[in-house]
């Protein structure tokens, strides 16, 4: 990467940042609070994701 | 009296019933053609050889387009330009693919594997939001500042080289667009979001998310020079 690039890649992460950190604070603070179920009905599905991606590499690898 | 406020109640739900179904339909309908039109626009770049247009125009292009489709999301040409939005996506997406064709002598199987990979996921995570109707609002907050520490660490890992961190960040990319496909069908599902455009959006770029950090994943896992 050229050092051009590099500084307007090093710019944009600042932009975003600055962009997105506001709106993503506010979000954090008005949705609504979670239960452990809820997070349980989460971890399930994300869990089986996990194991299916491990799956799809141990099927590749042969 | 009593009769029509017995009618009353059941009408209301029915019609919110039928609106969630019509939204819930038109944005599968819009994710199909969109998806497909972004296939073919992927295809085209391989078969032309175009070079990938750089990280800055990538940039650009995605956040100008975005911002376009939800600035005349209640118009026609929001349609416009999410199909210029995927359609782009699908031209920056058309030499990764040929990157991986040519790198490993295995490349084939790895793209048809992240492929397959992608549908199964989003496939279950839908059916699972849609059937069991859990409302997953609550992972709002949390999915947006992952999204957003997880792009600034994407960034940072090809401004520094750093491999390493490119990995983990593709592992995270699956985890938080997995968290967002049930958080915005569940979102569809409740009301939450009433526009199938950004519905659209969103599913798509989880698709499109899921697809490349897979490739990446199975790429350095189990590509063969």
């Amino acid at each position: 990467m050229e050092t051009w690039e590099q500084l307007l890649v090093g710019a944009a992460a600042i932009l975003i940042l600055l962009w997105f950190w506001p709106s993503a604070r506010k979000s954090v603070k008005e949705s609504p609070k979670g239960t452990r179920e809820d997070w349980l009905g989460v971890i399930k599905p994300i869990g089986l994701v996990i194991a299916f991606v491990v799956f799809l590499i141990l099927i590749a690898r042969g | 009296m009593s009769t029509y406020n017995n009618y009353a109640a059941p009408a209301s739900a029915q019609t919110t019933t039928l609106v969630t179904n019509k939204l819930i339909k038109n944005t599968y309908t819009l994710l199909a053609m969109t998806l497909l039109f972004s296939a073919l626009m992927a295809g085209l770049a391989m078969v032309l050889n175009l070079p990938h247009p750089g990280f800055i125009i990538t940039l650009v292009g995605y956040f100008g387009l975005l911002f376009l489709t939800s600035k005349f999301q209640n118009s026609g040409l929001g349609i416009v330009f999410v199909f210029a939005l995927t359609g782009f996506m699908g031209i920056t997406l058309g030499p990764i693919i040929g990157f991986y064709l040519s790198a490993f002598s295995n490349g084939s199987q790895l793209v048809m594997m992240a492929m397959g990979g992608t549908g199964a996921i989003f496939l279950g995570l839908s059916g699972y939001a849609l059937t069991t109707r859990k409302d997953f609002s609550f992972m709002g907050g949390f999915l947006m500042v992952g999204i957003l520490v997880a792009f600034l660490a994407g960034l940072g890992a090809m401004l520094f080289s750093l491999p390493g961190l490119s990995l983990a960040v593709s592992a995270m990319f699956v985890l938080l667009m997995s968290g967002l496909i049930l958080w915005q069908t569940s979102s569809m599902v409740h009301g939450g979001e009433t526009n199938y455009i950004m519905a659209t959006v969103t599913l798509y770029v989880t698709i499109f998310n899921l697809f490349t950090s897979l490739l990446h994943l199975l790429g350095v896992f189990a590509g063969e020079d």
